[in-house]
């Protein structure tokens, strides 16, 4: 065996080889260390991309994969493919779906007529999930006429595509002011203010707060009063 | 001899015990795309640790396609004096093809062997092609940089334009070693001195404001941002509030750099004089709910506790189609845009739960109440208890009809996808017929459809857009070849800000799949041999039609795809029907046409049935209705697909193209009232609703 004119002396130092001893090759046959050039990331809906290689020139490899914690992986319709190149070399691809998120093995297998190999990949498998964003309101303030109405009601909305549920505060309210959740991805804003309060001031901002998870997001927003 | 029986034997062992992967012989090497890979620029010069290396050139692939790396190689003098030669390799990440980043840490000071010191290299970057699986050099780049552990800031000049400043006006500072944000550290410009609002007299000490070390952070010029010698800041509120007067003292410049003592610059001069904010213009002067206005000006102010920038409008509405005037006199809020050099700008978004909506909310609201506005704005700046009010200006703002914006991203995994179907070189052509498609089934509703990239930064004309995303496989695993995953029936078009795409975890929460989108790849369940793709049921003369149109070019049944070469795309034409489809094998020209056209309209049809639920069909009248049109009419566009065959969707022989059913459609027109009629209104069935 030699080492392919790509010269993959040139990719191993960043690449993460995966050399393992051969368990359950065949006797008699040589052992072969496979590379196995690991995903930055796997999403749901997002194809997953893996090198594979072994020190051939010309041999047919024949490369084989299964899944060590999932076996029905192998056999379902949409199932993870092998696209063998020549000088030893082959991409295995996969586009994992939202029943597979979580911690995912497999094992690939490399095998010519004289040489035989096995390497494991872990990986795991997010939803692909993205920060909230605030939905509404989707202005940066509302009037609060007072000649029509002692209080304004503003919805609040937030989209999370990671978490079915936030949770929402005021940071720095004027007294009075409050937030109350009305489901799981929204509330309600309100501010009834006082005579106190009109007599003081017109203007009243505050900071609208979402919590999914570990992550937060904050809104400005300001209350004007329209004074009778 | 025994060798080759021994293999041999081994090989059909091994076959006979492997179950999931193909056996064949391999593929010649594909093309990684990497012929015109170059690294063009390399900065900032001056590294620090922390520091972020910026890699400007072309052709980086993105991290499916292969990883980055850079190697620096050359001769080293440290700060001592002392010469050597050095060798290191650092990982790059993938920003976009033309630029990359390199943290400066550990790895590179380890094998300089010091944190002071110049040095010349080459950089070349270099790639490892998950493609062919090999590595790929840029040409060498000769780069002279520099390694600081600590970097002192230097103030030369402070530049303020021309008079006075507004309320977070940019001030210009001009010197050396800013540090440039991130991990490296941040700048500050620190402000001494005293204010003195205007019609205020006396010595500054007893009757004015003391400004003692307030910090205001400092950016890298957007326009030169790895440049350390100048930099900005915002002449901010937090110095000495928003009333107009002038300020005198001292500014100095401060680094905070990470795991080390600050340092400070010589302090320079500083004399300013705050005027009151001006408003100019708006821009457009024509919006519909959602959409940003931008007010010209100066002295926008706000997005921090405590602070706001209002606007008065002064003057009346007039109705458009009515002889109304309606008195109008509210205030709405403005955000702030930090643009540089021309802003801070303000910005307002059409919104009905904000003054101006509410006071057209008897007329129909911002949905219905289209007209302009003649009058004034005037600026009103709030801090804390300080209020500041600029002059009136004649301005008009024309109020248009509700529009639904919708932008399309085509996924990776589309264009992986086409590939199965031979037609990944032709990707534009079949974009381009998805939105032919879009345009002539919404045509007569409001609607703008908009491609952008998977990634691209939100519209800076539009806060409330809709996004649909175009696929390849159904991630929810169901063969679905689209999916609506907003929450329900959007009735009336409530939310402007759907997204079709991605993954929702309210509906997924509620037992419904949770990811959305176009799934293209799915199409290929309409074949009679749909490889991994699950098939989908239909009449065997239509898988049959299928089949003629694309086993020509699917690789998977020894077709040969469409070539990427100029010669062979030029020589294909754009078909507007499917009259000559399919045509005979030897005519290729024609045959990647009408396979452009029919995935186009397989893709462009599915597209347009998905957002129609978003925008509340079908039954909009009827909160408890079906999701698809009632009865079993044929040429629905929201007909449930079973009544959906392929010839209507590919719009081939008699089949399609499928319309909006009458009262489905008579909805769109009166959700997004004000789009362009088609040429040639299509006669429309009836939805039986």
């Amino acid at each position: 065996m030699r080492v392919p004119r790509h010269a993959l002396h040139l990719i191993l130092p960043t690449l993460i080889p995966l050399l393992f001893p051969c368990a359950g090759c065949q006797l008699g046959l040589d052992v072969m260390p496979i590379t196995v050039v690991p995903p930055l990331y796997a999403h749901v809906g997002r194809e997953v991309s893996v090198p594979l290689a072994v020190p051939v020139s010309d041999e047919t490899v024949v490369w084989e994969w299964r899944s060590l914690n999932h076996p029905e992986l192998a056999t379902r319709l949409r199932r993870p493919t092998v696209t063998i190149y020549t000088l030893g070399r082959a991409v295995w691809r996969w586009t994992p779906v939202a029943d597979d998120i979580g911690p995912q093995a497999i094992e690939f297998r490399a095998r010519t007529g004289s040489a035989e190999g096995v390497a494991d990949l872990t990986l795991n498998v997010d939803s692909g999930s993205e920060a909230p964003v605030f939905r509404e309101p989707v202005g940066e303030g509302t009037t609060l006429d007072l000649r029509q109405s002692d209080c304004v009601h503003v919805s609040v909305v937030v989209e999370a595509t990671a978490a079915s549920r936030v949770e929402l505060s005021l940071s720095q309210p004027p007294a009075g002011a409050t937030l109350v959740q009305t489901g799981d991805l929204a509330g309600e804003l309100a501010f009834c203010p006082t005579p106190a309060q009109i007599a003081d001031d017109t203007v009243y901002p505050l900071t609208i707060v979402a919590g999914a998870a570990a992550q937060t997001i904050q809104k400005t927003y300001v209350i004007v009063l329209r004074r009778p | 001899m025994a060798a080759a029986a021994r293999s041999a034997l081994s090989l059909l062992a091994l076959l006979a015990v492997l179950a999931c992967a193909p056996s064949s012989s391999g593929l010649s090497d594909p093309d990684p795309g990497l012929a015109d890979l170059a690294l063009v620029a390399l900065g900032p010069q001056v590294l620090l640790p922390g520091s972020q290396i910026v890699l400007t050139g072309r052709s980086f692939p993105s991290p499916g396609d292969g990883s980055l790396s850079l190697l620096l190689s050359g001769n080293l003098k440290s700060s001592q004096g002392v010469k050597s030669t050095f060798d290191v390799r650092l990982r790059a990440e993938y920003v976009s093809a033309t630029e990359a980043h390199v943290l400066v840490g550990a790895e590179l000071f380890a094998a300089l062997g010091t944190t002071d010191g110049t040095f010349d290299a080459h950089a070349v970057l270099i790639v490892e092609s998950a493609i062919d699986l090999s590595s790929h050099n840029s040409p060498p780049l000769r780069v002279d940089l520099e390694v600081r552990s600590v970097l002192q800031p230097v103030l030369a000049t402070v530049e303020m334009g021309d008079g006075p400043l507004h309320p977070n006006d940019w001030v210009v500072v001009h010197g050396d070693g800013l540090l440039l944000g991130g991990i490296e550290g941040q700048t500050v410009a620190v402000l001494d001195g005293c204010f003195v609002p205007d019609g205020v007299t006396g010595d500054c000490a007893s009757v004015g404001r003391q400004v003692a070390g307030i910090e205001v952070p400092l950016r890298p010029l957007p326009t030169r941002p790895l440049d350390r010698r100048v930099g900005i800041f915002a002449y901010s509120p937090s110095i000495h509030g928003i009333r107009p007067g002038r300020f005198t003292g001292q500014v100095l410049l401060k680094n905070q750099q990470m795991g080390t003592v600050p340092v400070r610059s010589d302090s320079r001069a500083l004399a300013v004089t705050q005027v009151a904010p001006e408003l100019r213009s708006f821009t457009p002067s024509a919006a519909s709910l959602g959409q940003y206005v931008e007010l010209q000006g100066a002295g926008f102010i706000g997005g921090r506790p405590g602070e706001a920038t209002l606007v008065r409008l002064l003057g009346q509405f007039m109705l458009a189609g009515a002889p109304l005037m309606i008195p109008v006199d509210l205030d709405i809020v403005i955000e702030p845009v930090r643009r540089y050099p021309d802003g801070p700008v303000g910005r307002y978004v059409l919104d009905e739960t904000d003054a101006l909506g509410q006071a057209l909310a008897p007329r129909g609201g911002l949905r219905q109440a289209a007209g302009t506005f003649n009058g004034t704005a005037t600026l009103i700046l709030r801090a804390g208890k300080e209020s500041v009010t600029g002059l009136p200006t004649a301005v008009q703002l024309t109020l248009l009809p509700v529009k639904q914006l919708v932008l399309v991203k085509f996924l990776p995994s589309y264009r992986e996808s086409l590939r199965l179907f031979g037609l990944r070189a032709v990707d534009l052509a079949v974009r381009a017929r998805v939105f032919d498609v879009a345009r002539r089934d919404y045509a007569g509703a409001n609607i703008e459809f908009r491609e952008v990239d998977p990634d691209a930064a939100p519209p800076s004309d539009f806060a409330l857009y809709t996004v649909v995303e175009i696929g390849g496989s159904d991630p929810n695993g169901l063969g679905y070849l689209g999916y609506d995953n907003t929450p329900g029936r959007d009735r009336q078009n409530l939310r402007l800000y759907d997204r079709i795409g991605g993954v929702n975890a309210v509906t997924m929460n509620d037992g419904a799949p949770g990811y959305g989108g176009v799934f293209a790849e799915q199409l290929l369940g309409f074949s009679a041999h749909p490889g991994n793709v699950e098939q989908i049921q239909g009449p065997g003369a239509d898988r049959a039609l299928f089949d003629r149109i694309f086993d020509p070019l699917r690789p998977d049944v020894s077709g040969a795809a469409a070539a990427a070469a100029a010669s062979e795309a030029a020589a294909v034409p754009a078909l507007t029907d499917g009259n000559i489809c399919p045509v005979e094998p030897g005519d290729r020209p024609h045959l990647i046409a009408c396979a452009i056209f029919v995935l186009g309209n397989l893709i462009g049809t599915t597209m347009t049935h998905e957002l129609g639920h978003s925008l509340g069909l079908a039954n909009p009248s009827n909160a408890s209705g079906d999701y698809h049109n009632n009865g079993r009419v044929l040429g629905r566009i929201m007909n449930s697909g079973g009544l959906r065959s392929f010839r209507e969707r590919a719009e081939l022989g008699s089949g399609g193209p499928a319309v909006f059913c009458d009262t489905d459609f008579a909805y769109l027109q009166r959700i997004l009232p004000g789009g362009t009629p088609p040429r040639f209104p299509p006669p429309r069935p009836p939805c039986l609703d």
